[in-house]
Parts: structure tokens; C-alpha cells; sequence
């Protein structure tokens, strides 16, 4: 772990602007190798250079010979496989590949006429040996046709067990491939319910923050508010004073200058007006 | 160089026929099939093969995957393989000692 962590500081992370620095941090300590990162409009996906034919969309992959949903009935598979040798030794692709020129028999001549060129030419040397190779040709041959069926039979288990195993083996791979995509398809699901917990959080973040505002627009009203009232309640102080001074003073002067016999001559003066008016 | 191998015209060997060809891949110079090199280029085409140890080893494996796909890996497997081994093997060890058996030829002139 400590080696771990030891080899992957120091690393030079990419100076680029369009990709995020925690993206490409990610990017460089998972893989060892050189990696891009490609933006598409709705995913993010590592490159690897070193191994660019990786399949990336490995959801929609289409092997190249399967069948398909439209295809039609398939053909049949033969009972036997095709002979790809004619009398045991000679492939069949040497003969078709002289039949469009010779014909059916143009191998055979042809090697007949390779033996008889080898004979004549004692490029194949006539001995003892050629007896020899001739009893050991029948002996087997005859061995074969005899005996040969029955040997097949008897191995075949063994030949047959080792193909099963190698077919179990890749049934067993294809099986557990199966459970780790529906294992991956589970874990997408799981995030697309992360995208709805995130759209909630969103809205809730966007709610509080309009509320934050409306309060915080609230609190600058009233600030104001206070600020404008205590300006206006200090005029009004103001105003109280001064009037309530003046008032006062002339109320005093005026009742310094009221003597009673002012007093006396005013309310006669009333009560002469009064007089005229309870006339009318 | 005709047939030199490039993302344009590489559906020359069936190896790249079907094969999604990413750019910066490096693939052999010469991608031609040996039926479509002309005559006179074939001694160049074979100084051009890889005659490295593990080139050679590559040859021999593609030469043996050849020889079994077509007589091995059948559904009803014969003596057929080994019937073609050994002529080829006593062929080659004809070969190997028709210097020695020339003292037990017939005639002398042919």
C-alpha cells in the first residue's frame, strides 16, 4: 500500500484546461498507463493508449457472425464433415486447386507423372527398401480399416471429456460475465436513484437560498427602516423642542403682559360681543 | 510501394478484412497475399518476412493452427495427420539420404 502510494506521487498530471484536475488526478492514478480523457456530451470516458481498441460501448458490441433477430432458418450442419484428404494422405485442396484447369483427374496425373519423372530419372532409387515401404503401406492399411473404427470408439471418451471441460470452462466464464453485467446494470440503476437524491438536494439548497435572501432582504428593510425612523423620531425631537420652547416662552411672555386689569377689560369686551350676537 | 498497408486499402490480407483499424495501430508493411505478390517481388516479400526467433516461432505456430483447424480439430479425427507426417517426415529423410543410396542405383545413365 505504502509502495503504492510512494509510486503514484510525483506524477505529472496533464496540464489541461478543459478537463478538471480531479478527473484527471483520477485518471492518472488508476491507470499506469498514458490516458485521455474524452468528454462526450453526457459521459466521461479514460482512454487508455496503449490500448486503444478497448471497447468502451461494450453494451451495444454485436459479434460479427451472430445470428440475428431477422435472419431466417440457418443452415442445416452436416452429419459428417466434409473429407479434406483423398486416399488418406493427399489433401483435397491440392486437387481443387488444379480442378478448374484439369479437371477431376489433373492431381493424378499430375502425381503420376511426378512419380513416373522420380522413377525414370532414378531420382527415386529402386531397392529393397521400396519392398519394404510397400508390406508396411498394406499391413497398415489393412490395420486401419480393421481395427481402426474400434480404436476411435475406445478413446473417445478421453478426446470428448477434455472438449466438455474446455466447453464447461467457458460455459462457467459466460456465466459469471452474465452476473457481473447484471451486477453492473444494478449498480446504474443505483446511480440514476443518486441523480434523483442529487435533484432533491438541488431544489432544497435553491429553497433555502431564496429564503436566506428574502430574510436577508427583510433584515435590510428593517435596517433601514430603523435608521429612517430614528432620523425621523430625532426630527420630531427636534421640532417637539424647539416648538414646545417656543410655545412656552410665548405663553409665559404672554401671560406676563396679561394683567388683571386686561383681564377685566377683555372679558367685558366678550361679553359685549356676545351681547350683540345673542341680539341678532 | 504498391500494397503497402495503410488504413485506406488495408482489405488485403483476410487477417484485417473485419478488424477496426484504430489510428496509430501498427500493422506489417506489406499486407498482400503471396497469390497476389507478382513474381519478380517474391524474393523481396520473402526478405521482408520476420525471420526473428520469435518471428520464426509465430511461422511455425500459424503453420500448426493451419494443420489442425483442417485435420485436428474435426468432429470425427482419423489417422489422417499422422499418415501425412510420416510420408512427409520419410520424404525428407529420403531426401536426407539419397546421397548415400546413390551407389544402389540400376543404371548408370538415365
Amino acid at each position: 500500500m505504502l509502495s503504492r502510494l510512494f509510486c503514484s506521487t510525483g506524477r505529472i498530471v496533464g496540464k489541461s484546461t478543459k478537463i478538471p484536475l480531479c478527473l484527471r488526478v483520477v485518471s492518472a492514478r488508476s491507470n499506469s498507463t498514458n490516458s485521455v480523457i474524452e468528454t462526450g456530451t453526457s459521459t466521461i470516458q479514460i482512454k487508455d493508449m496503449n490500448y486503444p481498441a478497448r471497447l468502451d460501448d461494450w453494451e451495444n458490441f454485436k459479434m460479427p457472425g451472430a445470428p440475428y433477430e431477422g435472419m431466417g432458418p440457418l443452415p442445416p450442419l452436416p452429419d459428417y464433415d466434409q473429407n479434406f484428404t483423398r486416399h488418406y494422405v493427399f489433401p483435397e485442396t491440392w486437387f481443387q486447386f488444379l480442378y478448374p484447369r484439369t479437371g477431376a483427374t489433373g492431381t493424378y496425373t499430375l502425381l503420376t507423372g511426378l512419380a513416373a519423372m522420380l522413377v525414370s530419372k532414378e531420382y527415386y532409387i529402386y531397392s529393397h527398401d521400396t519392398w519394404y515401404a510397400a508390406a508396411f503401406i498394406i499391413a497398415f492399411t489393412t490395420l486401419n480399416k480393421a481395427v481402426g473404427p474400434f480404436i476411435r470408439d475406445f478413446t473417445e471418451s478421453l478426446r470428448v471429456d477434455r472438449l466438455k471441460a474446455y466447453d464447461q470452462v467457458k460455459a462457467d466464464e459466460m456465466d459469471g460475465l452474465i452476473k457481473t453485467v447484471d451486477e453492473i446494470k444494478l449498480e446504474q440503476w443505483r446511480a440514476k436513484g443518486q441523480e434523483l437524491i442529487n435533484e432533491a438536494r438541488k431544489t432544497n439548497l435553491a429553497m433555502m437560498l431564496e429564503t436566506e435572501y428574502i430574510n436577508r432582504q427583510a433584515s435590510v428593510v428593517e435596517a433601514v427602516k430603523r435608521k429612517l425612523d430614528y432620523q425621523v423620531t430625532v426630527q420630531k425631537v427636534d421640532t417637539e423642542l424647539t416648538q414646545g420652547h417656543m410655545v412656552k416662552w410665548i405663553e409665559k411672555k404672554v401671560m406676563e403682559t396679561i394683567t388683571p386689569e386686561t383681564q377685566k377689560a377683555t372679558l367685558n369686551a366678550c361679553i359685549a360681543q356676545l351681547n350683540t350676537i345673542a341680539s341678532k | 510501394m504498391a500494397g503497402k498497408a495503410d488504413l485506406a486499402n488495408l482489405a488485403q490480407h483476410p487477417k484485417y478484412y473485419a478488424s477496426k483499424l484504430e489510428p496509430g495501430m501498427k500493422l506489417p508493411a506489406d499486407t498482400r497475399l503471396l497469390r497476389d505478390v507478382k513474381l519478380y517481388e517474391v524474393p523481396g516479400w520473402f526478405s521482408q518476412r520476420n525471420f526473428s526467433p520469435l518471428g520464426l516461432w509465430f511461422s511455425f505456430k500459424r503453420f500448426r493452427h493451419q494443420l489442425w483447424s483442417k485435420y485436428y480439430h474435426v468432429r470425427r479425427p482419423g489417422g489422417n495427420l499422422v499418415a501425412m507426417l510420416a510420408g512427409s517426415a520419410a520424404v525428407l529423410m529420403y531426401i536426407t539420404d539419397y546421397r548415400d543410396m546413390k551407389s544402389h542405383m540400376l543404371r548408370k545413365y538415365h
